[in-house]
């Protein structure tokens, strides 16, 4: 920039000049609220989590350094540790493939040429809208084995309920039936994606005398497939930090079935104030969350499909 | 980015009468299965505590118990954490979404040495899982004896959101340049060209970003759960936690408190829809 300001000599040059500088000057300071959060929210933290992490740092006393022993710990001994993995596991490979095949079934519906499209897009992304403790009532509620919603109608219907909060089989499952209930966000999304596939693709497969299944084989889904990598990851990402339910209606039980990821990390921060190993824990789970997206990246490369690329081939 | 208003209306082609039958069945059905929770919540509320424990489940309440209401908020003190809680918000969501116009212009409008650089770093910090900087972070406010305040609530919010001054500056990008140079030949700031000309030409933009600012604030459980304390000054979400464990068996007024806190939010909704379902895109068009 600098160069190009001494070659235009024609132009009065101290004025040019300060009018860059002074707007260098201005752009940092406007930026300056951001610099300042980076420095004290983020990189600093990440800084002395790394270090905490090689430490035995119980809250009240200062860290003391041990290497790896955290590490070593939570991955040798911790039975908790893989079980948290587990349940976390399970929400990440039942859980989000069901609330996007859901969700995209109603963007589905939605995307067909109904009246009052408005109102049932309301209806359906409403509930997405609630959230906290809340919405853990809510849950528990409909989980509730004498009066809960969920009993109810199965007993109406003459089938005997399982305990859903108290049977480690059935928690997990309940936990992502109800979560069906927030669809509504990525239901959104869903509409945008499928909304932005031009019409002719159909019509002219229509003409060619494709059937409704062959169009969303051919059509429909390699037009997603970007939508679909987008709720893909951040469903994923999402779901390792699920937290509020697990700590408002179950507490992690029954038999630490409902010991997710996120409550693991907060149990040993803030209940048993073990700074040090919650740290390593926050560190795995960053890698872990790191590794599943390069991944999807990877493969998304064979299966994602971006319009704008096509002028490159 | 340009396409903001994304027409969610368009229609695809193509149906026959036998589907279209199904289609409206199963979007009446699905509309009922989400929408039922929340009627039957509220006539729960209103309902006695007997009648709430009857078999087979009685839907409309006899009697309507309207005192539920008062009986419940005053049991958990309501009207304090309804003002916190508001305070909270409000002060998050001025700092927020000024701050974040703010750095936003800056990277989408001036010219400074490193900003793409910058940028990317700004981007990279997204994916920093909050779990990361949580401890440090809970330990810094204890060392500078801001636990149990609401510094640590509200402070971050000052700070800009990384995400909001991403939409912001996408935004920005889109609006044309000549009004800001008009202005400036009238010899406006920078700030007064932020907050006189982008900021109002940025109305469905901002309204998103404030809609996303009240709800993260006046939903959010884990931040005063982990920094606050003493009772006097918790929020409504943590409030409701006293129904957990003591209260338990009193379903309708438990009922009753969490409808309170639930129906600002389907309100606010029912006003605001169309920028709660375009901040949605947004979101979605980032990846």
């Amino acid at each position: 920039m600098a160069t190009v300001a001494a070659r235009a000599g024609a132009v009065p040059r101290r004025p040019f000049l300060t009018q860059r500088r002074r707007e260098a000057v201005e752009g940092y300071l406007l930026a300056s609220p951001w610099f300042l959060g980076l420095a004290v929210l983020t990189v600093v933290p990440v800084f002395l989590s790394i270090y905490y992490s090689f430490t035995d740092y119980q809250i009240i006393s200062a860290p003391y350094f041990v290497g790896l022993k955290n590490y070593a710990k939570l991955l040798g001994e911790d039975a908790q540790f893989w079980k948290s993995l587990g349940n976390t596991g399970f929400m990440v490979f039942v859980g989000v493939p069901v609330h996007m095949l859901v969700g995209l079934g109603v963007a589905m519906l939605l995307n067909q040429r109904v009246y009052g499209l408005p109102f049932y897009r309301t209806f359906f992304f409403l509930p997405s809208q609630i959230s906290g403790v809340a919405l853990a009532y809510l849950w528990g509620w409909m989980l509730h084995p004498q009066f809960g919603l969920t009993s109810i109608v199965l007993k109406l219907s003459g089938v005997q309920a399982p305990n859903f909060l108290q049977d480690p089989n059935w928690v997990k499952p309940a936990f992502v039936f109800l979560g069906i209930w927030g669809i509504g966000t990525t239901m959104i999304i869903w509409l945008a994606g499928l909304q932005g596939i031009p019409d002719v693709f159909y019509e002219a497969a229509q003409v060619d005398g494709a059937g409704r299944l062959r169009q969303f084989v051919s059509i429909t889904l390699p037009l997603l497939s970007p939508t679909i990598f987008f709720v893909a990851v951040t469903g994923i990402i999402g779901t390792f930090q699920i937290f509020t339910q697990a700590y408002v209606i179950t507490n992690g039980g029954p038999n630490d079935a409902t010991l997710f990821y996120a409550l693991l990390i907060y149990r040993h921060a803030f209940q048993y104030f073990n700074m040090g190993y919650a740290a390593a824990l926050a560190w795995v789970l960053f890698f872990i969350v790191m590794a599943l997206t390069l991944a999807q990246l990877k493969l998304g490369r064979r299966w994602v499909y971006y319009e704008a690329e096509r002028g490159n081939e | 980015m340009s396409s903001v208003a994304l027409p969610l209306e368009r229609r695809a082609a193509g149906t026959t009468r036998g589907s279209r039958v199904l289609v409206y069945a199963l979007l009446v059905a699905g509309s009922c299965v989400f929408l039922f929770p929340f009627v039957w919540l509220l006539l729960l509320s209103l309902q006695t505590l007997k009648q709430f424990y009857m078999w087979p489940p009685e839907l409309i309440p006899n009697p309507w118990v309207w005192s539920n209401y008062p009986n419940a908020l005053q049991l958990f003190d309501f009207g304090r954490y309804f003002f916190n809680t508001t305070y909270i918000t409000v002060l998050s969501l001025i700092g927020q979404t000024a701050v974040s116009a703010m750095v936003a212009y800056s990277f989408a409008r001036l010219r400074w040495p490193l900003k793409n650089f910058w940028f990317v770093v700004m981007l990279a910090t997204l994916m920093v899982p909050p779990q990361v900087t949580l401890i440090p972070l809970y330990i810094i406010w204890r060392d500078l004896h801001a636990l149990d305040t609401y510094w640590p609530l509200i402070v971050p919010a000052y700070l800009g959101t990384p995400y909001y001054i991403f939409l912001a500056r996408q935004f920005f990008m889109t609006i044309p340049l000549e009004l800001e140079e008009a202005a400036r030949i009238d010899g406006a700031s920078t700030l007064q060209i932020v907050f006189r000309i982008m900021v109002p030409l940025s109305v469905p933009l901002m309204l998103t970003l404030s809609l996303f600012s009240v709800l993260q604030h006046w939903n959010d459980f884990f931040a005063p759960l982990l920094y606050l304390n003493t009772k006097s000054k918790f929020t409504l979400q943590l409030g409701l936690l006293v129904f957990r464990g003591q209260y338990e068996t009193n379903y309708p007024m438990m009922f009753a408190a969490t409808a309170t806190i639930v129906m600002p939010i389907v309100a606010f909704f029912f006003v605001g829809q169309r920028y709660f379902i375009k901040s949605v895109v947004l979101s979605g068009l980032k990846g």
